[in-house]
């Protein structure tokens, strides 16, 4: 997540002679890598999703504590805590939460006599330098302190609820409420919700407020209200709603328990300072999690081994200590606002090491003997398809596997969640996409010829789809007989044993198509030849015409050729003219020189043969 | 370095291995390459001819 973090706010925090673009460089080696620096003041910096803690102000001024000291800079913290002159007063607030686990800490506090306007240019000229809109003090207080603090936080008029009563409960499914935004949501059972005491919906917790509970230029009574929620039902219910707010992309990741009331503290004092207003209740502080702190056993051997490189025990408990870590005889006490984040000795190496910085770390390759890989025939393969087409003429394209729904094939797999309509079904075959691809190049040239071998989605009942290769073949301005024999050709580059059957589509604009299982090409390829010893005996060559229907396939009628006889060594194509096709007909004995009389009589058997099995005569 | 959950959760033995990862988009890579200078990732996949015939 990317935070608008102002240099010049951070100097609230720290006191330093590093300049801002020290800082984003410093960052960027140890902590989060800063994207840009916007107006020589406010760094764009990506937060990992794991370091909620770094959401703000403080988060970062932490890391600069930790960090400046490394690149040779000083720091000093320079912030003191908001004082607060004591929680007292009349208001009161009834407080159910139907189940601790949606709300681990529970903190509020009633301030009376406020004067809602806007707020002063410094509020409003920060809060606009990290994108946010100013709206009143009240709002303005809350946002800023998010911000600051990484509390997220809300202002609700305390006179808008309903006897003062709120229930903190799961929502039922269908229950409504209109967002301070002016949107009216229907939601689904499990979100955090509050009730009022007239059964009103006032807020949708950890997202965002209630229209009927907001602050307006009348309030007279804020209710200044800090939670920490479970984060794994704020992520659900925020992307359930689509609503994706300031507020619910920091509690999703956890927010510091510890900061509850530091914030509220904050929070009330600048509202009391630029409302006017006085607190008129008593601190409410419910916490129905009892948090206890994390500790780790130390393992320094362990920081060494991830580091590849020893890591001094000094350097060590000193660069835990600036992050905040404590240590205490063998463990490690995590603090607070890293309680979601470090777990294991790892985790502690992690941080050691990225202060160390990862760069300094010695370049040198792992040792050993290189593991042996057997060699994976099918890329092997590939690549010799591949290399095969390409020297014949054809162009290697790259499609998505995701296609419209008029480019998919028969029965393609519908996708849940498209990116858009061009990617909304999964592929069953590789050849509508390559027809279009062929169609937006024709001012190419009258000749384009295309392949891609790549896999397909056939969808399986109850079980995950089918994935197979498929080689996809298409051709514009090509002889059918010249395609075909590409085809073959790259059957006996392959080494495919015997014949391998494969059907040409024939499309209007003198297009032609074929799709091959590439995997059951595979099966029948093979790398290593058979060598058959050249004999000292002449073979004899002959033509034969035969008169040819829709009867036998080609290869139909060359097996029946070559099966008449062993001496039969070659049986080929030779010509076609209308329904009369020339085969090239080689006769060999190995044993010992065959003759014409010989030869006669194997061709008689062939005639025969093509007649009884397919009623195929010569041509006259 | 890989986590040790994700090695764990492959029936690896910690005490023995630990394990790192990396990963570049090879579309990525190869609008970098010397020479080349792609501008634009979806040229790879538009398969232009006037594009393709370039390499």
């Amino acid at each position: 997540m990317n935070v608008l973090i102002p240099f010049s706010w951070l100097k609230d925090y720290v006191k330093t002679n590093a300049e801002v673009r020290d800082v984003a460089n410093a960052l960027s080696e140890h902590s989060f890598s800063v994207e840009k620096i916007i107006d020589n003041d406010v760094l764009e910096i990506e937060v990992t999703p794991n370091r909620g803690d770094g959401l703000s102000i403080l988060g970062i001024a932490r890391e600069m504590m930790a960090i400046l000291p490394v690149k040779g800079f000083s720091v000093e913290w320079v912030k003191k805590l908001f004082p607060v002159k004591g929680y007292s007063g009349k208001d009161k607030l009834k407080v159910k939460i139907s189940d601790n686990s949606l709300v681990p800490r529970f903190s509020a506090v009633v301030i009376n006599n406020v004067k809602v306007k806007e707020s002063p240019a410094g509020i409003k000229e920060r809060l606009s330098k990290v994108g946010i809109r100013a709206i009143n003090n009240v709002v303005d207080v809350t946002n800023y302190c998010m911000i600051e603090i990484g509390q997220p936080m809300h202002a609700f008029d305390y006179d808008k609820i309903s006897g003062y009563e709120m229930l903190v409960r799961e929502s039922k499914k269908g229950e409504v409420i209109t967002t301070l935004d002016g949107v009216k949501r229907t939601l689904p059972e499990g979100v955090i919700v509050i009730e009022d005491g007239d059964g009103r919906l006032i807020d949708l917790c950890g997202i965002m407020g209630g229209l009927n509970s907001e602050v307006d230029e009348n309030t007279k009574k804020v209710l200044l209200f800090v939670q920490v929620y479970d984060p794994v039902r704020i992520r659900k219910s925020s992307m359930s709603l689509g609503h994706r707010t300031e507020a619910a992309l920091r509690f999703e990741k956890g927010v510091d328990f510890e900061s509850v009331i530091p914030s509220l503290q904050t929070a009330a004092g600048m509202l009391v300072e630029l409302s006017g207003g006085e607190i008129s209740s008593e601190l409410i502080d419910l916490t129905g999690t009892v948090y206890t702190q994390k500790h780790i056993k130390i393992d320094y051997e362990k920081i060494d081994k991830v580091a590849g490189v020893e890591m001094k025990k000094d350097f060590v408990d000193s660069t835990l200590a600036s992050l905040g870590f404590l240590i205490k005889g063998e463990d490690v006490y995590v603090p607070s606002w890293r309680y979601d984040d470090i777990d294991i000795a790892e985790d502690l190496a992690e941080e050691v090491i990225r202060i160390y910085g990862y760069q300094n770390l010695p370049n040198a390759l792992p040792g050993g003997t290189l593991p042996y890989h057997g060699k994976n025939s099918n890329f092997s393969l590939e690549d010799k398809a591949k290399d095969f087409l390409k020297h014949t003429g054809f162009f290697e394209c790259y499609n998505y596997s995701a296609t419209s729904s008029g480019l998919s094939g028969p029965g393609a797999i519908k996708i849940k969640n498209p990116l858009n309509a061009d990617l909304e079904y999964l592929r069953t075959s590789l050849i509508p996409k390559l027809m279009d691809i062929l169609h937006k190049n024709r001012g190419y040239s009258e000749t384009v010829k295309l392949f891609e071998l790549a896999p397909v989605y056939i969808s399986k009942k109850s079980t995950l789809p089918d994935q197979p290769f498929m080689l996809g073949i298409v051709a514009r301005g090509v002889d059918f007989l010249v395609f075909k024999g590409i085809i073959e050709a790259l059957f006996e580059e392959l080494g495919v044993a015997g014949e391998f059957a494969f059907e040409i589509t024939e499309h209007p604009g003198g297009i032609l198509s074929c799709e091959i299982v590439f995997d059951d090409l595979v099966n029948v390829s093979g790398e290593s030849r058979i060598y058959s010893p050249l004999t000292g005996f002449n073979s004899i060559k002959e033509d034969i015409t035969i008169v040819v229907g829709e009867d036998a396939s080609f290869n139909e009628i060359i097996s029946e050729v070559k099966d008449t006889d062993v001496r039969v060594n070659k049986a080929s194509f030779k010509d076609i003219y209308g329904d009369a096709l020339t085969l090239s007909i080689e006769f060999l004995d190995r044993s010992k020189q065959i003759t014409s009389e010989e030869t006669k009589n194997i061709r008689d058997s062939i005639i025969k043969n093509l007649d009884s099995k397919y009623g195929i005569k010569l041509k006259v | 370095m890989v986590h040790p959950n994700v090695l764990k959760a492959g029936g690896i033995d910690l005490e023995i291995y630990s394990g790192f990862a990396f990963g570049w988009g090879v579309e990525r890579v190869l609008m970098m390459r010397t020479g080349l200078r792609i501008d634009d990732i979806r040229l790879l996949f538009e398969n232009n001819l006037k594009f393709l015939e370039q390499f």
